[in-house]
């Protein structure tokens, strides 16, 4: 669990300190003020040995080229684009002081790399070599838990693009999952992690829920298609059809119960949850995504820019789960840094019983 | 809709009834109209507890109801969250002074302190702070008294007030071991059953020109709301 976040320089943030995060955590807040900054920071903090750490990133945003030079592969995470200043990501996660820091370095000496192996057309043989190879840029990530430097990475753009090398690592990051606002679902994704719990006997707990959107589906199977399992399910009318068809909200909604559900992921980021959900199943839906991730001990960090949502995730959270729900509104200040209002269970619930706006 | 915080001015009041009442007053004297801010008014929508007017100037001001005294005290630290607020060039409170005008004052004081806002240390005079902050105390920031009272000052000289008195002496007789509370409230009721239309909302008579907005009594409470 993330109990509390401090951003430095990292994208729109010169500085931001979250003190208090909760099971259920949402964002709110204007345009372009960071809230799904917020998200990728965290993504970041917990993606640290994934090589497409950045890229993946720019990829949820629907960015799909970009140049192999420093100001345009990770500028865009410094703020401002400043990639002279250090980021620094500080987390409390289970009541532990973690941190990330990443620099840019300009004069990174990679280490021994095998150059790709080169077939001579005239005498045939293999090349290879372990010399170093001139300096590059890179980021040099290092990372600490409780004031002890437990993992130092260095992500630099290597001959077929970006590398990540790991110096030492002492510890498993928890595992997060992204779900950005406009990319659909991965289907493989979701079919594995339905197998997985058909295997251990626990896929009606999806289709329970499921059924909270729409009643008609009696079953859901994994059907092959080409190479590819796909999700399907029986609404009744004579033939199975992809989960998909049934619209967005329904894919992403199943999504998200696979992540939480299949006890894999930690913390769940999700960009603007109110995605494709109608207004009338909303609070049951909140519901069951509450209860579902406190049975499974999973974290729901999310942005909204729904005023219906936050009245629905008021009435749908359970009442003994009041004090584990946040809602936080990011708004810039007269000096054009970014701050928050948190409101808790409670104070949400004023302001929506008074009719006043919160976003 | 929502109740949002759309102008940079903002008076905060007990109820829509006092909205009602001030956008009456502001426009008979000063002619403040209701915004046609199309941006503003797509924002409030059908927000029945705010309202934003128009001076003639261009310079716009939001009345916003805080739903009653207890709520407000127990309530304004979330307000305070709202959008909006952190960015407010003046911030002023009106409230009925009820059984004590001190009490009443000291109450709005004690709970700008509790949330670290500037508070002004007399009535009707704004701090000079970053927002301005000022309070007015209903009938006239010395009295005990009600809106109603004001209002009732106003027609002072109307030949069948005294009737008001009448009727709830009268039927106070039927109450004997009741005291009678709220004397101008009630009067204020007996008075606009009176007239033509009957409304038993004070802000509806200052629409309908039952109250005479004239009067001078008013004349501290538009300053005031003018000087925000």
């Amino acid at each position: 669990m993330l109990n509390s976040l401090k951003l430095f320089n990292f994208k729109g943030f010169k500085e931001l300190n979250l003190r208090t995060l909760s099971r259920v955590t949402l964002f709110g807040g204007p345009n372009n003020i960071g809230k799904t900054n917020v998200l990728e920071s965290i993504f970041l903090f917990f993606d640290r040995t994934n090589v497409n750490m950045i890229l993946r990133q720019y990829n949820f945003r629907g960015l799909n080229t970009t140049m192999l030079e420093p100001i345009h592969l990770w500028g865009p995470i410094f703020n401002d684009y400043n990639i002279e200043n250090e980021i620094k990501i500080e987390c409390v996660v289970n009541n532990h002081n973690e941190s990330m820091k990443i620099k840019h370095n300009e004069n990174y000496n990679r280490p021994a790399v095998p150059v790709q192996p080169l077939i001579l057309p005239n005498n045939p043989q293999i090349i290879s070599t372990n010399q170093n190879q001139t300096t590059s840029s890179a980021l040099d990530i290092t990372y600490n838990m409780d004031g002890r430097k437990v993992q130092e990475s260095h992500l630099t753009i290597g001959p077929t693009g970006l590398e990540l090398f790991i110096d030492f690592s002492y510890n498993k990051p928890t595992v997060a999952t992204f779900n950005p606002s406009r990319m659909r679902t991965n289907p493989l994704e979701d079919s594995n992690r339905y197998s997985e719990l058909d295997i251990i006997g626990k896929s009606d707990i999806i289709l329970n829920y499921l059924r909270i959107i729409d009643t008609r589906i009696n079953r859901i199977s994994i059907i092959t298609i080409g190479n590819e399992p796909i999700l399907h399910c029986d609404i009744g009318i004579g033939r199975k059809i992809p989960v998909a068809f049934l619209g967005d909200g329904i894919s992403r909604f199943l999504t998200l119960l696979l992540q939480i559900v299949s006890g894999k992921c930690s913390v769940i980021l999700v960009d603007e949850i109110e995605n494709g959900i109608h207004y009338s199943v909303m609070a049951k839906v909140w519901e069951s995504i509450a209860m579902v991730a406190k049975d499974f001990d999973c974290q729901i960090i999310s942005t909204t820019h729904s005023y219906e949502c936050l009245r629905a995730a008021y009435a749908g959270i359970p009442e003994n789960m009041a004090n584990e729900f946040r809602y936080i509104r990011l708004e810039r200040d007269e000096n054009n840094l970014i701050t928050s209002n948190i409101y808790d269970y409670k104070m949400l619930g004023t302001a929506l019983y008074n009719n006043w706006e919160v976003r | 809709m929502a109740s949002e915080i759309v102008c940079d001015k903002l008076l905060l009041v007990e109820g829509i009834d006092e909205i009602i009442f001030l956008s009456a007053l502001m426009n008979n004297l000063h002619n403040w109209n209701t915004t046609t801010d199309r941006n503003i008014l797509y924002k409030l929508g059908n927000c029945k507890e705010t309202t934003v007017l128009d001076k003639p100037d261009g310079d716009k001001i939001q009345i916003i109801s805080v739903g009653g005294k207890t709520k407000f005290r127990s309530e304004f630290s979330v307000f305070i969250k709202s959008p909006g607020f952190k960015n407010l060039k003046s911030l002023a409170f009106i409230r009925d002074a009820d059984d004590s005008f001190q009490s009443a004052f000291d109450s709005i004081v004690d709970v700008l302190r509790e949330n670290n806002i500037p508070f002004p240390d007399t009535p009707a005079i704004y701090t000079k702070t970053q927002p301005r902050v000022g309070i007015y105390i209903m009938p006239d920031n010395k009295s005990a008294g009600t809106l109603e009272t004001l209002c009732l000052n106003s027609k002072v000289n109307c030949p069948f007030l005294a009737c008001t008195d009448s009727f709830i002496q009268c039927i106070s007789n039927y109450f004997p071991n009741k005291v009678v509370t709220h004397i101008d409230k009630r009067r204020s009721l007996v008075y606009l059953s009176a007239m033509h239309e009957v409304d038993n909302r004070l802000g509806i008579g200052a629409q309908k020109g039952y109250w005479d907005l004239n009067n001078c009594c008013f004349n501290n409470l538009t300053s005031f709301v003018s000087s925000l």
